[in-house]
């Protein structure tokens, strides 16, 4: 009790640069990969992508960011068990926050592709278990949560698989596919807007002090959906059956079709990662400040503060503004296979079961989200081939990931708890 | 910072290489159709001139090959099987050998045609050459199929193509009977070893069309994985 009244301050602020810091390392790379899809298939143009970053990344963390938050905040740990050395657990959160920043940081300069999520879940359970004892971690929420890792890209996969089927049924393999574009493609867009919409008002909204019953929600969403297909179904209005080039590449009508529908999938992608991996940055931040605002008492009942949420978004933003956006730059400039009518199916997929996963808690890969669902429309026979040797490197890089973020976290918790007592 | 991104999965598609080959097996066979007509006419110039063309293409169409068979690791997910797309690819090759076989043995032994029959070679030749543009056509129509994710319109279309290749095949069998009995009449006016060779060119150019409704049927088992 008495180191968090005289440090208290400090240790608010440390937690607060670490946070920002994690926060914009999310932004400066992460963000790449969920907005990538976009812009390699050419739908959006660089600027383009990052604004709708901006916007969307910061209205997910904001509105839809709070149950994942509160499960890294005290969903893995059994914060009952500690309620005596509670400087503890600020200790922890602060060396999670620096670990997982730093292998961020190492793993982006060497190019390999690693997880947010994946780096901050095996930083807390390695000071929990270690720094403190086994038994304060929830191995149950734990296991759910690295159950999620494997269902989310499966699940990614079948949505997408089952969408860029319908496409091909419904569009590509009619005898006028221009016309089955037009007429179809709004109610996948109608499907984006429900899908967003229908988490938000269920689970999101309540963090911002508005609640709404299950029906509500379904009739609000549904109105929000049928708003987008609206919007969208007029701005497909202009689009003629002729070949143009977009943003460096040609595309015929069918493609341009498609590439309408995008946007609105790259809205809900940046949403959905938004609401989920903002909570890897302003999770530890939000248990370092509740636990020095009630002056040493680890309330779990505590409202997380409209600040520490802001401070999270605005990390995203600034990182994408400072770095992100020249890694979007180097995809923009690679030539994909992922025309607009695939990506579209990815992306959807992929935003449809992060969105899921942040409204019910579970912290998860937007990344590896990704990978499932383009690995799904490939399954489709959509894309003319995958580099399996990828696909594994990524796969282990995630399974490296944990005991890394475990060590360092490790590491950093003795540290500062040698330092502050 | 990293420019490492999920986006390295999307190998580069085989299919353009499939593309540029048969493009070039077009040209060849085009080619083959200059040199029938110089050789007919007796002008060697221009044969020759057409050989060589015929022989540059079929190296480029063999490197293309190799590129595409060397860029094909077991690692890589396709939308199409790894082997329906080497078989189609090598039976392709024939394409460009073949041209380069007959232009090469009537040039060698400076062929002069049988006037009794030089029409009916020349007609059974173009069947051939036909049914070898038939099936670039049907490979050019992969391309389109792949952005459609092949599906069953796409298998119609081409079971079409397909029909219509079998028919220029047919054809080109036919005309083969018929130009063997014709000058199977005039033979014995002529020095055997020539007729000998003779022969071997008729069945070259017979094994054009085959090579070419066997690309079809390749086609067919690679859009219907």
């Amino acid at each position: 009790m008495e180191v968090i009244a005289e440090y208290g301050f400090i240790l608010l602020v440390v937690g607060c640069v670490c946070g920002f810091f994690m926060a914009w390392g999310i932004g400066a790379n992460d963000v790449a990969n969920a907005m990538g899809t976009s812009v390699g298939a050419r739908a959006l143009t660089l600027a383009q992508a990052v604004l709708v970053a901006c916007i969307f990344e910061f209205a997910g963390a904001y509105l839809a960011g709070g149950e994942v938050t509160s499960t890294i905040r005290k969903g893995i740990i059994d914060t009952a068990a500690i309620t005596d050395t509670p400087q503890l657990l600020v200790y922890g959160m602060i060396a999670a926050l620096l670990a997982a920043g730093i292998w961020l940081l190492i793993a982006s300069y060497f190019g390999w592709p690693v997880s947010t999520t994946h780096s901050i879940v095996g930083a807390i359970v390695g000071f929990a278990a270690v720094g403190i004892g086994v038994d304060v971690v929830q191995w149950g929420k734990v296991a759910s949560i690295v159950a999620s890792w494997v269902v989310s890209p499966v699940m990614a996969g079948t949505i997408s698989f089952l969408l860029f089927t319908s496409v091909k049924k419904l569009i590509l393999q009619t005898s006028d596919p221009f016309m089955s574009a037009k007429r179809y493609v709004p109610f996948y867009m109608f499907l984006a807007g429900f899908v967003v919409a229908m988490v938000t008002f269920l689970k999101g909204l309540k963090h911002v002090g508005l609640t709404f019953t299950g029906t509500e929600a379904i009739a609000w969403s549904l109105v929000f959906a049928l708003i987008i297909a609206l919007v969208g179904t007029l701005a497909l209005q202009r689009i003629d059956n002729t070949t143009q080039e977009k943003n460096g590449a040609m595309f015929d009508g069918v493609e341009r079709v498609f590439a309408v529908l995008m946007v609105f999938t790259a809205c809900a992608m940046a949403f959905a990662h938004g609401s989920n991996d903002v909570a890897n940055a302003i999770g530890p931040l939000a248990a370092i400040v509740s636990v020095v605002n009630s002056g040493g008492e680890i309330a779990s009942k505590s409202i997380l503060p409209a600040w520490v949420l802001l401070i999270g978004a605005t990390g995203i933003v600034i990182g994408l503004a400072m770095l992100g956006y020249r890694v979007m730059m180097t995809i923009g400039r690679s030539i994909t296979e992922l025309t607009p009518s695939r990506g579209f199916a990815a992306e959807l997929a992929a935003a449809g079961t992060v969105v899921i996963a942040s409204g019910t808690g579970l912290p998860i890969s937007t990344t590896h989200t990704l990978v499932g669902a383009v690995l799904g429309v490939g399954l489709a026979r959509g894309i003319g081939a995958i580099n399996l040797g990828v696909v594994g490197k990524i796969i282990l890089s995630w399974i490296v990931t944990l005991p890394i973020g475990a060590g360092l976290s490790i590491l950093f918790f003795f540290a500062l708890k040698g330092f502050f007592g | 910072m990293s420019s490492d991104t999920f986006l390295g999965m999307l190998a580069d598609s085989p299919f353009s290489g499939l593309q540029e080959h048969m493009s070039l097996g077009n040209q060849a066979t085009s080619e083959l159709e200059n040199f029938l007509k110089a050789i007919s006419q007796s002008d060697w110039n221009t044969a020759a001139e057409c050989r060589e063309k015929i022989v540059k293409l079929e190296n480029q169409a063999d490197e293309i090959k190799n590129t595409i068979r060397n860029n094909l690791p077991k690692s890589l997910f396709m939308s199409v099987s790894r082997q329906d797309l080497l078989d189609l690819v090598f039976t392709m090759d024939g394409i460009p050998n073949a041209a380069k076989d007959i232009s090469g043995v009537m040039i060698g032994r400076k062929m002069e045609l049988p006037k009794e029959v030089a029409e009916d070679f020349m007609s059974c030749s173009k069947a051939a050459i036909k049914a070898a543009n038939q099936a670039s056509d049907a490979i050019r129509k992969v391309d389109d199929m792949q952005k459609r994710g092949f599906g069953s319109h796409d298998a119609s279309v081409l079971s079409e193509l397909v029909i219509e290749l079998e028919q220029i095949e047919k054809e080109n069998d036919e005309l083969e009977i018929a130009l063997r009995n014709k000058f199977f009449e005039h033979e014995k006016q002529y020095d055997p070893v020539e007729v000998m060779f003779f022969y071997d060119v008729i069945n070259k150019i017979g094994s054009l069309a085959d090579i070419s409704q066997t690309v079809g049927h390749l086609l067919v088992r690679l859009v219907s994985k």
